[in-house]
């Protein structure tokens, strides 16, 4: 990756488009590769969950760019009922996340012509990457950012984010915590009991050729994936980088500026994945 | 209600959504609404996205967009300050929806650092018909300074988180001095903002101040802004509301329901004429 002296990210062109079908439709900004030589794997990137949408923002947006100053075509894309995208924040599920991401790999090559894409996702966005390609999106690489890989631990780590947030209001008093809200959004009885069930060291691989966990603290899970992956045959690599914490209770969306090591890892990946 | 992604401003470098109505309200205006400091322009919790939708529904046009530097727009690259730069945003925003949507009436919603570029804004250019201020700026009266002493000892879930802090042996965050040092900002004096009240109201743009409980600390009522403006009463096109229970950035569907009817209302209720230049 080249880039300017004074340590610059180039600002690439964005095209802003919604796409997909009547009422699905879903909000993407494409990020056009930077230079003349366009690399032929396509990037889509996977957001994490609302709940953690804001505090990993940008850091998905640094990663973007960062893609496109190496060549790469990027898609950036809201699930139904997030961000841009159609849809109310109290109807939504994991199972029409993951079916999302197979509409946006289609848009990416709709709109640039690339014939493979990878996928990065972050948080749940890695999970719902993993699924996604389990149930047939032809994606051969995958960058698991932070990787959600228990539901139920997931969902501790929430309760807590969400307590703690909780303590640190100091107007309005608050008296009350709602069972169906965390962290600003709805969370829905099925969406609660789809993400009770994650269980990423269970559940199928599919047909993945290269496989990235990359995260800024070990994690047992991590290294179990890692190895369940290498055991599947996929070429799995695991780093962990010190980048600073995105997520949880302590996260400050200031704090994801500086994310740095994780992302130009991510990018030394795909350029690899795309010779 | 249709939703459309558009690129606007020199070299298309705006990015946002315009919120279009299925039906059209009788007087044709636009509600623009840019992105609240590190939050793109779907708001924190999608506020933005709620009220932009509630707007549409009820026969207006809206733009979210992000400002220039922000969520998906690319900065400026003229050594702009920040407020003058929202203020040209702003400004390209409004044309773009004249020339696209052929509309010519805005109304400025702004929330936190976002009512910068709205008071701005608001105080220099005609075509604002209404602008909506939420937890926007603050003066400290003599009432504030009374209520504060009054009614802050009342409030036994202090008393009751302070002992709970106690117990834990946890210190309080200051996270208003931590946030001091990142988001500095230029606001108007007390003085100042009085004039570019007056002068808003002078030619017959309507005001919709809101503050949320989670101003609590530097506005605790109604009546506070006719007092940080000298007067006994507020001047006429002039509203003030205190959503007590909503936090800072409105956290709670309900508080977010609330406040899209607040404002969807108060849109609803302007009048068709137009205001004097």
């Amino acid at each position: 990756m080249n880039l300017p002296d004074d340590g610059s990210i180039p600002v690439p062109q964005v095209v802003p488009a919604y796409f997909g079908a009547g009422g699905r439709q879903l909000f993407g900004i494409q990020h056009l590769p930077s230079g003349d030589d366009a690399r032929d794997l396509g990037v889509v990137l996977c957001h994490a969950a609302p709940q953690e949408y804001s505090a990993t923002y940008w850091a998905m947006h640094k990663l973007a760019r960062l893609l496109s100053a190496a060549g790469f075509h990027v898609l950036r894309f809201d699930y139904s009922g997030t961000g841009d995208s159609a849809g109310e924040s109290d109807a939504v599920s994991l199972q029409r996340w993951a079916d999302d991401i197979p509409l946006a790999m289609q848009q990416l090559r709709d709109a640039s012509g690339v014939r493979r894409v990878a996928l990065v996702g972050m948080r749940l966005g890695a999970t719902l990457a993993l699924r996604a390609v389990a149930a047939g999106a032809r994606a051969r690489e995958v960058v698991m950012w932070e990787p959600v890989i228990s539901g139920s631990a997931y969902l501790r780590e929430l309760d807590t984010a969400e307590a703690h947030r909780l303590s640190l209001l100091n107007y309005p008093e608050p008296d009350e915590r709602l069972d169906d809200e965390w962290m600003g959004f709805p969370f829905p009885a099925t969406m609660h009991a789809e993400t009770t069930a994650v269980d990423l060291l269970t559940e199928p691989l599919g047909r993945l050729g290269r496989m990235l966990i990359v995260s800024s603290s070990p994690s047992p899970a991590q290294e179990a994936l890692h190895a369940r992956a290498s055991a599947a045959g996929v070429e799995a690599a695991m780093q962990v980088l010190p980048d600073p914490v995105l997520y949880g209770g302590d996260a400050h969306p200031g704090e994801t500026l500086l994310a740095h090591e994780i992302p130009v890892a991510i990018v030394a990946f795909l350029v690899h994945c795309s010779a | 209600m249709t939703e459309r992604a558009v690129a606007f401003g020199a070299h298309s470098a705006l990015i946002g959504v315009v919120c279009e109505p299925t039906a059209p309200a009788g007087v044709r205006r636009a509600v623009l609404m840019a992105n609240i400091g590190m939050h793109h322009r779907v708001g924190p919790s999608r506020l933005y996205v709620e009220l932009a939708r509630a707007l549409a529904t009820s026969g207006l046009y809206v733009l979210r967009f992000d400002l220039s530097g922000m969520g998906d727009s690319a900065p400026r690259r003229d050594g702009t300050s920040s407020n003058d730069s929202a203020l040209r945003d702003l400004d390209s925003a409004m044309t773009f929806m004249t020339s696209n949507c052929g509309i010519a009436e805005f109304v400025l919603v702004g929330l936190c650092s976002g009512v910068d570029g709205v008071h701005a804004a608001a105080a220099c250019d005609a075509r604002v018909r209404g602008a909506v201020f939420i937890d926007g700026y603050s003066y400290p009266t003599t009432g504030f300074l009374a209520r504060h002493a009054i009614l802050r000892p009342l409030q036994p879930g202090r008393w009751m988180r302070y002992a709970r802090r106690l117990v834990r042996g946890q210190a309080r965050r200051n996270t208003a001095a931590r946030d001091a040092t990142v988001f500095a900002r230029e606001e108007p004096s007390r003085a100042q903002f009085a004039v570019d009240l007056l002068a808003m109201t002078a030619r017959r743009a309507r005001l919709l101040f809101i503050y949320t409980g989670g101003a609590t600390s530097r506005f605790n009522a109604p009546r506070q802004l006719a007092e940080m403006l000298g007067r006994a009463s507020l001047p006429a096109g002039v509203d003030c509301v205190l959503l007590p229970h909503a936090d800072h950035v409105f956290s709670r569907t309900d508080q977010r329901r609330l406040l899209c009817e607040r404002i969807t209302g108060w849109c609803a209720a302007l009048p068709a004429e137009a205001p004097a230049g």
